[in-house]
């Protein structure tokens, strides 16, 4: 599916927008219930139980993908800003995440925390694009403030991390046994190439 | 994943390496050619067809 017959397919909607607009908050709950993901129950979880908890206490922002004919939840991703925690690092890695200091112990970064679409979009090709819409809303946010590089803690499954992959993100850990991997999109400076 | 949100994010000595490739100049071509071709594709498509009166919540 092309990104433009993405956009003509499915409809955008701040989670915010819909949570001041909405009469009831049974009515978001319910629309947020019509999201399934048998492959990935932590991303169905986060979005039916935890998603408008988070949006409440502004503790991250999630963005829904209707479907524009049957207004189901087809797709969702949530982002936020974080900080990655360095432990017995050297000053050179943490100069280079941090951009200023070599000492610091915790480095603020934007975090996509979960990105996914339903078992009703499984076989269609739109991950990408979820992920070009999810980047969008971080670059906005850098270009206003500042900022590092993106975070994202992928799902230990080899197709999914080679998706990141080639997406350029880069994984900043390497363990089968774990149940995710931390993956990195760095800014540039400025001058960086030149 | 979820306990991105409420557990602790840790950058160990290990991976030091990767931290160092993906601020590497070769990536940093790698992310401006990716990054030209999103912002080429995305542009001139955020409109969406659905409006909030249209969820009736």
């Amino acid at each position: 599916m092309t990104y433009q017959k993405f956009k003509e397919t499915y409809s955008l909607f701040p989670l915010s927008e819909i949570l001041v607009g909405a009469s009831s908050k049974r009515n978001v709950r319910k629309l947020l219930e019509t999201f399934t993901c048998s492959r990935n129950s932590d991303l169905q979880d986060f979005l039916h139980h935890k998603a408008m908890t988070f949006e409440h206490h502004l503790r991250s922002r999630t963005y829904l993908y209707l479907d524009n004919v049957t207004k189901e939840v087809a797709a969702y991703f949530t982002v936020t800003i974080s900080t990655l925690h360095t432990e017995n690092v050297s000053a050179k890695i943490i100069k280079l995440l941090d951009g200023y200091q070599d000492d610091v112990e915790s480095i603020p970064c934007f975090l996509i925390g979960q990105l996914g679409k339903s078992d009703q979009c499984e076989s269609i090709k739109i991950g990408t694009h979820i992920l070009y819409d999810a980047t969008d809303v971080i670059d906005q946010a850098q270009q206003m403030l500042g900022g590092r590089f993106i975070l994202l803690d992928a799902i230990n499954i080899k197709e999914v991390i080679k998706f990141y992959e080639e997406n350029v993100f880069i994984p900043i850990e390497e363990d089968e046994t774990q149940e995710s991997v931390k993956m990195i999109k760095p800014y540039f400076e400025l001058d960086a190439d030149s | 994943m979820t306990k991105a949100f409420l557990e602790t994010i840790v950058l160990r000595p290990e991976n030091e390496k990767r931290v160092l490739s993906a601020f590497s100049k070769k990536n940093l071509k790698k992310i401006k050619v990716f990054d030209a071709q999103k912002v080429k594709i995305i542009t001139g498509q955020r409109e969406r067809k659905l409006s909030l009166q249209d969820l009736s919540l």
